[in-house]
């Protein structure tokens, strides 16, 4: 092969080539590091969220399942979204870093997942995620319908999942504002269970499982107090 | 004649140094690593002389414009080896030749022969280095790379992973994977 040491001196040379400078690469390589803290911080107050949503949400009608769909639970939930793909960008970013590719991709997963729970525990020991929650709703347009918050929960009719607000009590049913604004006639009987703490009085939240009859009655399978399952009260006792 | 002398006996960090303000004495960094790296970029591409001269300045070149990027912290070789097998990769994808012929002579063979368990019996008796040949070009990149670095370049596990970028598990994954499917390949090119 030809000597190209002369051959690439003048090629330098001639075309005026020098070295990029270090300030140039210094702060690449500060970016890189400033974006991947953000998208540590980003993914914690996502997993915060997520954990923020999921606690409030009523796991135990996933009995009632084959009445609800599983997409419903887990695909519109934005900030579990949201903290997979934080948690893929955080990887790539970091093997992205001067040495971040010498680390096992097991150990760089765990490290970014133990920093998003830190933080994240944090974030929701300060009650950040009810507090960036509320302004999301608040300012956020279609923020709701991307998020499975309780009230969206207990709005599925079909599924067998209604909440709201009682308006009238009769004998053999009652009336229910649902999240919105419609009126329900809830119809129960001696096969509904009705929860320790439910008082069914008007104005009081409930959540009721059961079936929807027509547009505007449904039948009572269970109900339920808004917060909480209502066991405190000792045994379930029977409806009417 | 004294100073071209003092400046051979630095290592590449030092002269590494003196080239960012001198651009002559990068010259001694392209004389240091043009063969090594002709070599290297033939092992892993299928170009011909002209063209992996092209290439080979162009690595220089870009090696040049990243001085300041070195990090003293590991083998200005690994470093220089990384910079040059990213080119010609992007210099493959490029020309899209992955129809030609690997430039392996017969030394590069005899040494994967002996890289790969028990093939070296079994490579001198039945086999003849053109098998060979065929086998290792039948190897996807990933693997054929890793054991040109192994067994012809002489790197450890190490400085592969720092040319790769890839975690050392995963180096000797691919090293053994490698070994593995190479065997297969010229037991199935001797049957």
């Amino acid at each position: 092969m030809k000597d190209l040491s002369q051959e690439t001196i003048k090629k330098i040379k001639e075309k005026n080539i020098h070295p990029t400078t270090k300030w140039k690469f210094l702060v690449e390589n500060f970016f890189i590091w400033i974006s991947l803290a953000f998208l540590i911080i980003f993914g914690a107050v996502s997993l915060a969220l997520a954990y923020y949503f999921l606690i409030q949400l009523d796991w135990d009608v996933l009995r009632f399942m084959h009445r609800t769909s599983l997409f419903f639970w887990l695909v519109p939930h934005i900030w579990l979204l949201l903290l997979v793909l934080f948690f893929i960008l955080a990887f790539i970013l970091f093997r992205r870093t001067k040495k971040g590719y010498r680390l096992e991709g097991i150990i760089v997963s765990s490290l970014i997942f133990l920093l998003f729970l830190l933080v994240g525990s944090a974030a929701h020991y300060f009650q950040a995620d009810e507090n960036i929650n509320n302004i999301f709703s608040k300012r956020v347009p279609g923020y709701q319908l991307l998020t499975n918050n309780k009230e969206r929960q207990w709005s599925q009719p079909e599924a067998g999942l209604l909440g709201g607000e009682i308006t009238k009590v009769k004998e053999k049913n009652l009336n229910l504002k649902d999240f919105q604004g419609k009126d329900w006639q809830i119809n129960y009987d001696q096969n509904t269970s009705i929860r320790p703490s439910v008082n069914l009085q008007p104005n009081e939240k409930i959540k009721v499982i059961g079936e929807k009859k027509n547009d505007k009655e449904f039948q009572a399978d269970e109900i339920r107090p808004w917060e909480g399952k209502g066991m405190m009260r000792g045994k379930m006792k029977m409806g009417n | 004649m004294n100073t071209n002398k003092s400046l051979d006996n630095k290592t590449d960090s030092e002269l590494i140094e003196l080239a960012k303000k001198d651009p002559d004495i990068f010259g001694l960094i392209v004389a240091r690593y043009q063969e090594k790296l002709y070599r290297y970029i033939q092992r892993i591409s299928y170009f011909k002389k002209e063209d992996v001269e092209d290439i080979l300045q162009e690595i220089f070149i870009k090696v040049y414009k990243n001085l300041y990027d070195y990090d003293d912290s590991l083998k200005f070789s690994s470093w220089i080896y990384r910079i040059a097998r990213n080119q010609t990769i992007d210099e493959i994808r490029k020309k899209s030749r992955v129809s030609q012929i690997l430039s392996l002579d017969e030394k590069d063979l005899g040494k994967l022969i002996k890289s790969s368990v028990n093939l070296e019996h079994e490579i001198t008796r039945k086999d003849s280095f053109e098998k060979l040949r065929v086998a290792i070009q039948n190897l996807p990149q990933k693997y054929r790379e890793v054991l040109v670095l192994r067994f012809l370049e002489e790197k450890d596990y190490e400085e592969i992973m720092d040319i790769l970028k890839k975690p050392k598990g995963t180096v000797a994954t691919l090293i053994k994977r490698g070994r593995k499917l190479l065997k297969k390949g010229l037991t199935t090119l001797t049957l």
